[in-house]
C-alpha cells in the first residue's frame, strides 16, 4: 500500500504576541498509509493542532515537505484538490457548522466544488445515512447534541468524497455518550469505507483503537509505534503528562507488587486472564 | 430568558404564499408597497384592505400574530397619527392650548396611518410565510444580475446565513456570560443610563472576544471545506419560477391596474 | 447551617408550548465541609439544579434557604445569602474580561464592596490557590496566558469571593489529562485547606469517584441516588446505567475480577489500592 500522507523533515515557526519567534513544529517526520488509522496524542501545545492543520493545507510548512497523496502542499494549484481529498472535523461543534439547516451544511462542501444540484442532494443524503443522521435534514444545528453536531462534520466531509479524515480533538467538549457516538461512528466509516484517519485526543480509550499511536511533545515526534507498545510505558506517558488506560496502569502496580504480569497489557481483558489463567 | 425569545417571524405552513418562490414574494411585496402610496381614496383604501384580508386567510396566518408584529410600532403609529392631524391645516375642529384639530388634518392622519398599518402588515406577511433561508437566497439571486456593478450579492447572503446560524448560539451565550458575571456580583439592571452602559462592559467585552473566536474559527473550517466565496459555487437547492408564481404576478398586476383606474377615476 | 432545597421544581419556558419541567420536587440539603459530586448525562437537569444553588434561577415551586435564609426574599440578608454560594461555570475563562489578571479577579470582591487594601490579599490569595505566582501574572493580560491559565484565572475570580460554598460546573471540560489534575488538585486542596464546601458538577465518573464524598446522580430532573461514592458504584451499577451514567473504569475491571472468582473487596476508587487487594487477594486463592 502506498503512503498517503508524508511529512517530511516538517517545521513549523511562527511570531508570538510579544514578536519572539516559536517552533511550533520540530522536524516532524510522520508517514501514513492509505486505509490506515492512526491517533494522535500530547498535551496542549505540543504541536498537534498544528500539524492537523498542515495535513490540510490551511497551513505552509516553515521549512520541509508535507506531501498529501503525493502533491505538495506549498504548491498553490494543488490546493484545492488536497483539501477536497482530506477532510478536516474541529473541536468545537459550534463552530464549524455553516448553515441553518443541517442538509444544508452538509452540502456546503459539495456546492464549493461545484457539483451539480442532484449530485450534491444524493451525497448528502447518502453522507448523513452514513453518521445516522437521515432523520435530522432538516432540523437547526442549534437544536442537536455535540455528538450530532460532530456527525454533521463528519457529514460534510464524506459529501466531499475525501478519502482521509482529519479529526482535532472532536472529543474535547462532549459529554461521553457524545464521544462514544463520534467515535465509533469514526470506527465505522474507517472499517467498511477505508478511510484514512488520523485522530488527534486526550481520551486514550479513544487512542487505543487505532492501529498506531504517534506521541507529541513541543513540536516533537517522541514516540511512535501500536497502542500497545505505546500504553504499556506507563511512567513515560505520566512523565509527558497524559493518561494511560486503567489495565495499563493496574498492570504496572501489580508488577511493582514483584507479580508477574506481561509488559503488554492494556486491556480490561488481558489483564484479568493475566491475573486469573 | 433570553434564548426564549423567538427567533425571526417565520411561522410555517404550507398555504400557496409559503409555496410562491421566495423571488416572487419579495418582488411583489415592493410593488404591492409602492401601490399603497397609489391610493388616495376611501374606496382605494377599502379595495387594498379587502385584497390584504384575503391574502392573510390565504396564507393561513392567525390574526393574532398580525397584531402581534404592529405591536412594536404602536408609538410610532400613533405620532404620525397625531402629527397629521395637528399640523395639518384647515378647518378647525378642536382646540387643545395652542394646537388645533383640523378635519382635512383628520383625514391626512388616517390615510397616513392606515398606509403605515398596510405597509407593515404586508412586510410581515413576506416574513411570516418565508423561512430565513429562502429569504436569504432569494434576495441573493435577486441581486445577482448587480454583480456586475460591484454588488458583492453572493458575501451579502453569505453573512446573513452566518448572521441566522449564530444569532441563537450568541444569544445562549449572552445568557450565561451575563449569569457568570452576575455570580460574581455584576449588577446589570440598576443606576442612571450612563452607569448602566459602564456595567455592560463586563458582558460585552467577553461577548465580543467570543464572537471574534468562533468567526476565526469558523473562517479556517469553511476554508478547509474548499470554500473560496461564490466563484464556481453551485447551490443544492435551486429556485424555480412556476405557475403558480405567474398566477401571482397576474393578480397582482390586476390589484394594481384597478387601484390606478380608481385614482384616475376618482378624486 | 447549609444550602438547603425544598420541593424544589423549575419549569423552562413555562406557558408556551414547549414547557418543561428541568427538575422536579427536589429536596436535597448540602452541609458545610462536604465534597459534594452531581452526576447525570447532558439533560438530566444537573445544570438547572446547581443554578438554584445561589439563587441564578427561581425555582417555579419550592423554597431555597442557605444558612437559614430563605434567598427570594427582599433585602440585604438574603442577598448575602447568595452571595455566600461562589459559581464556577462550564469554560469560566470565557467570562474574563478585564486588561490584567490582577484587575479582573478583583471584580468579584469590589462589587462586594471589599475595601482595596483587603482586595489585593484576597487576589493574592486567590491566586495563590490556583497555583499562580502573583508577581508573574497579576499584571499581564489573561487573553495571552494558556487555555489552563486562563480556567485558573477564572476560578481565582470565584475564589476571590471568599465564599462558603463552591460550585463548579465541568472545571475539567476541554483541559488535557495535566490540565485537569492540576484543577482537581488545587480543588481538592482548597477544601482541605479551608473547610470550604464543594459541589462539583461533571460528567466523568472517575473525577467525581476520586474526590467527591458524597454522590448525587441526577436522572430526568430527580434524584436517582444519593449516597458515598463506593456504594453507588459498586452496589447500585443498574441504575447508573438507567440514568445513562458510566461506571468508572475501575469498578468494571474489578467486577471482571470477581466474575472470575476472585475474592476482592471491590470497594475502591484508587489503582493502587486496588491492585493491593488483587494481589492479596491472589496471594490467598
Amino acid at each position: 500500500m502506498g503512503e498517503f500522507i508524508t511529512v517530511k523533515d516538517m517545521c513549523h515557526t511562527y511570531l508570538a504576541h510579544e514578536g519572539e519567534e516559536v517552533q511550533a513544529l520540530d522536524h516532524i517526520n510522520i508517514a501514513i498509509k492509505k486505509g490506515e488509522f492512526v491517533a494522535i496524542i500530547g498535551t496542549n501545545g505540543s504541536g498537534k493542532s498544528t500539524l492537523a492543520k498542515h495535513l490540510n493545507a490551511l497551513l505552509i510548512p516553515s521549512s520541509g515537505q508535507c506531501l498529501i497523496n503525493g502533491m505538495d502542499t506549498k504548491e498553490q494549484k494543488n490546493l484545492w484538490e488536497i483539501r477536497q481529498s482530506v477532510g478536516m472535523v474541529f473541536q468545537n461543534p459550534d463552530n464549524q457548522i455553516v448553515a441553518t439547516l443541517v442538509e444544508e451544511d452538509v452540502a456546503f462542501g459539495p456546492e464549493n466544488l461545484g457539483m451539480p444540484p442532484d449530485e450534491i442532494r444524493n451525497r448528502v443524503t447518502e453522507a448523513l445515512k452514513d453518521v445516522g443522521m437521515e432523520d435530522y435534514r432538516q432540523h437547526g444545528p442549534h437544536l442537536l447534541s455535540g455528538g450530532q453536531k460532530q456527525r454533521v462534520a463528519i457529514a460534510g466531509v464524506l459529501a466531499m468524497r475525501s478519502n482521509c479524515l482529519v479529526l482535532d480533538e472532536p472529543t474535547a467538549m462532549l459529554d461521553p455518550q457524545g464521544r462514544q457516538e463520534v467515535l465509533s461512528t469514526v470506527l465505522r466509516l474507517h472499517r467498511e469505507q477505508n478511510i484514512t484517519v488520523v485522530y488527534i485526543t486526550h481520551f486514550m480509550e479513544e487512542a487505543v483503537a487505532a492501529d498506531r499511536v504517534i506521541v507529541m511533545e513541543q513540536g516533537k515526534v517522541v514516540m511512535e509505534g501500536v497502542p500497545k507498545t505505546i500504553f504499556s510505558q506507563v511512567n513515560r506517558l505520566k512523565e509527558l503528562g497524559l493518561d494511560v488506560p486503567v489495565a495499563a496502569e493496574f498492570a504496572y502496580c501489580l508488577r511493582q507488587l514483584t507479580m508477574k504480569i506481561p509488559e503488554d497489557i492494556i486491556t480490561d481483558a488481558e489483564l484479568v486472564v493475566a491475573v486469573c489463567p | 430568558m433570553l434564548t426564549d425569545i423567538m427567533l425571526g417571524q417565520y411561522f410555517p405552513g404550507n398555504s400557496l404564499l409559503h409555496l410562491l418562490d421566495p423571488r416572487t414574494k419579495i418582488i411583489s411585496t415592493i410593488l404591492f408597497i409602492s401601490s399603497i402610496f397609489l391610493a388616495n381614496t376611501y374606496q382605494a383604501y377599502i379595495i387594498l384592505a379587502a385584497f390584504i384580508v384575503f391574502i392573510i386567510a390565504l396564507a393561513a396566518i392567525p390574526p393574532t400574530m398580525i397584531l402581534r408584529s404592529l405591536k412594536p410600532l404602536w408609538i410610532i403609529i400613533v405620532l404620525t397619527l397625531l402629527i397629521h392631524i395637528f399640523t395639518t391645516p384647515g378647518s378647525i375642529i378642536y382646540k387643545i392650548g395652542p394646537l388645533a384639530a383640523t378635519q382635512e388634518g383628520v383625514r391626512q392622519g388616517l390615510f397616513m396611518t392606515i398606509r403605515l398599518v398596510f405597509l407593515i402588515v404586508v412586510s410581515s406577511l413576506l416574513t411570516f410565510t418565508t423561512s430565513p433561508i429562502a429569504l436569504t437566497d432569494g434576495i441573493e439571486r435577486l441581486l445577482n444580475p448587480f454583480k456586475k456593478i460591484g454588488l458583492p450579492a453572493h458575501e451579502l447572503a453569505m453573512m446573513m446565513t452566518i448572521a441566522l446560524r449564530f444569532i441563537p448560539t450568541l444569544l445562549e451565550e449572552t445568557d450565561k456570560i451575563m449569569k457568570a458575571q452576575m455570580a460574581r456580583g455584576a449588577d446589570f439592571t440598576s443606576g442612571n443610563i450612563l452607569r448602566r452602559a459602564r456595567n455592560m462592559i463586563p458582558l460585552l467585552v467577553p461577548l465580543f472576544i467570543s464572537a471574534f473566536r468562533r468567526a476565526d474559527e469558523l473562517a479556517t473550517a469553511m476554508e478547509a471545506r474548499c470554500y473560496r466565496g461564490g466563484h464556481q459555487r453551485t447551490r443544492m437547492k435551486e429556485l424555480h419560477i412556476t405557475k403558480r408564481d405567474w398566477l401571482a404576478y397576474g393578480v397582482l398586476g390586476i390589484i394594481i391596474g384597478v387601484l390606478v383606474a380608481v385614482r384616475i377615476t376618482l378624486r | 447551617m447549609s444550602i438547603r432545597l425544598q420541593d424544589v421544581t423549575y419549569i423552562y419556558m413555562s406557558k408556551t408550548p414547549y414547557e418543561k419541567a428541568a427538575i422536579k420536587k427536589i429536596d436535597l440539603e448540602i452541609k458545610p465541609g462536604e465534597f459534594v459530586g452531581i452526576i447525570g448525562h447532558t439533560g438530566s437537569g444537573k445544570s438547572t439544579l446547581v443554578q438554584h444553588l445561589n439563587g441564578l434561577l427561581k425555582p417555579s415551586s419550592g423554597m431555597v434557604h442557605i444558612d437559614g435564609q430563605n434567598i427570594h426574599e427582599k433585602g440585604e440578608t438574603a442577598r448575602n445569602a447568595k452571595r455566600s454560594v461562589g459559581m464556577v461555570f462550564q469554560y469560566p475563562e470565557h467570562q474574563l474580561f478585564e486588561e490584567s489578571v490582577y484587575e479582573d479577579i478583583a471584580f468579584g470582591p469590589r462589587n462586594l464592596g471589599v475595601k482595596e487594601e483587603e482586595v489585593e490579599t484576597r487576589v493574592k490569595k486567590a491566586l495563590d490557590f490556583v497555583g499562580l505566582d502573583f508577581e508573574k501574572f497579576a499584571k499581564r493580560t489573561p487573553f495571552q496566558l494558556s487555555g489552563g491559565q486562563m480556567r485558573r484565572v477564572a476560578i481565582a475570580g470565584v475564589v476571590a469571593l471568599d465564599p462558603k460554598y463552591l460550585v463548579l460546573d465541568e472545571p475539567s471540560a476541554g483541559l488535557d489529562p495535566r490540565g485537569r489534575d492540576e484543577i482537581f488538585g488545587q480543588i481538592m486542596k482548597l477544601h482541605q485547606a479551608t473547610g470550604i464546601t464543594v459541589v462539583l458538577v461533571s460528567h466523568n465518573m472517575e473525577d467525581v469517584a476520586r474526590m467527591a464524598n458524597r454522590l448525587i446522580v441526577m436522572n430526568k430532573g430527580e434524584i436517582l441516588l444519593d449516597g458515598k461514592p463506593k456504594d453507588i458504584f459498586c452496589n447500585h451499577q443498574a441504575q447508573l446505567k438507567e440514568a445513562g451514567v458510566d461506571v468508572p473504569p475501575l469498578t468494571l475491571l474489578m467486577n471482571q475480577f470477581k466474575q472470575r472468582g476472585l475474592e476482592i473487596d471491590s470497594a475502591v476508587v484508587d489503582i493502587a489500592t486496588a491492585a493491593q487487594n488483587v494481589y492479596k487477594a491472589v496471594r490467598r486463592g
